[in-house]
């Protein structure tokens, strides 16, 4: 199932802000290694499925994974040769809305040098710069 | 236990987003010290100092006898919180809290497993950590920096709880003695959702959406704009 809300109030949202870095979903709670975004962008539910296939098949399905973000956001989009006008397009995919330091992913239960392997093959499947970040070192 | 580190500081007049500015482009960092009998007071300190403190610490736990300029006596504190920059990692701020070492003071002290369960190593199970971090009590002297624990015993579905933590002496916690601080989970094999992935929805449920009465067959889920005011229409005729 690709990964969206279960039930909405609305189906189409306004495109909103994305100004300023995050202030929230910043720190490593709940695994020993994270990814951290240096972007602000919309990530698909494509993307982000993308990169959970990356880190499972590079862990080997070993080891905890937390993904923190969720695509609770619709973006429309109108038809191909449609003229303008009639109304807002039919929604199409859905994104979560990131912003320079959220953490994307954590894991726990793997080596270093694993966790940092998995989270650079995530890394790739996403449309940000991104960090790596361990518990243990909180200032890298 | 934990180190004790002297830091030079001096006191600070200018507060708000200005005054730090001019504080941060001189290299110096503000803090503040309170705690104790006195009032709290705004300080500055040279940021390679932190840094350096900071860096040859092995926990968060530092006790700092701080060194405040135009005062004789150095007044001893912890490192309460260090505000780090969310991007980069710079310490934006620090938090000092001033205690005697003849009075009980409360840390967040972390927790670290030492060892490879038995249940990893053997059945590549997963070591769980629920605790991160533990609320001690404990006099300033017998602050620890980090509580280890041996968990090269456990075997998969075993556990450590906080009651049978090894705090050392003069340390108690106060957080309740049945919460799970380790546990060592089976393996977990993953199944791919193949068959799921055909009859999965491709749109949520819609909590605001009008639900018409059935009237013979199914209503649509979503009326076109352009249905309702042909109904209209019909109606006024």
């Amino acid at each position: 199932m690709p990964l969206m809300p279960k039930r909405v109030k609305y189906r189409k949202t306004q495109r909103g802000s994305r100004k300023g870095t995050a202030s929230r979903n910043l720190r490593i709670d709940f695994g020993e290694f994270g990814l951290q975004t240096l972007e602000r962008a919309w990530i698909t539910n494509t993307q982000i499925e993308a990169a959970r296939v990356a880190l499972t098949r590079n862990m080997k399905r070993k080891g905890k994974l937390w993904i923190r973000i969720f695509p609770d956001k619709s973006v429309t989009s109108r038809p191909p040769e449609t003229r303008m006008g009639k109304g807002k397009g039919q929604p199409e995919y859905w994104v979560a809305t990131v912003k320079p330091g959220n953490i994307l992913f954590e894991l726990d239960g793997v080596p270093e040098s694993v966790a940092r392997e998995s989270l650079r093959l995530a890394a790739d499947k996403l449309p940000v710069r991104t960090k790596f970040l361990s518990r243990h070192h909180v200032a890298a | 236990m934990a180190k004790q580190v002297k830091l030079s500081a001096t006191r600070r007049t200018g507060t708000g987003r200005s005054a730090v500015r001019k504080i941060k482009a001189q290299g110096a960092v503000p803090a503040i010290i309170y705690g104790g009998k006195t009032k709290a007071e705004a300080l500055q300190i040279s940021k390679r100092d932190i840094s350096l403190m900071l860096s040859h610490a092995s926990g968060e736990n530092i006790l700092v006898e701080l060194e405040i300029e135009g005062e004789k006596a150095g007044r001893l504190a912890l490192v309460q919180e260090v505000q780090h920059a969310p991007l980069g990692g710079d310490i934006l701020h620090i938090d000092f809290h001033a205690v005697s070492m003849d009075e009980m003071i409360e840390a967040d002290v972390p927790l670290e497993p030492t060892g490879l369960p038995e249940g990893v190593k053997t059945f590549g199970g997963l070591l769980e950590q629920n605790i991160r971090s533990l609320e001690i009590e404990c006099l300033p002297r017998d602050l620890p920096d980090v509580i280890t624990v041996d968990v090269s015993h456990l075997n998969i579905g075993d556990s450590i709880h906080v009651r049978a933590l090894p705090l050392p002496s003069g340390v108690t916690t106060r957080v309740p003695a049945d919460l799970t601080a380790f546990s060592v989970l089976a393996p977990t094999v993953e199944e791919e959702p193949v068959a799921a992935a055909e009859e999965a929805p491709t749109a949520p449920e819609v909590i605001t959406a009008k639900k018409e009465p059935a009237e013979g067959g199914a209503a649509p889920a979503a009326p076109s704009k352009g249905a309702a005011p042909a109904k209209e229409k019909e109606a006024k005729k």
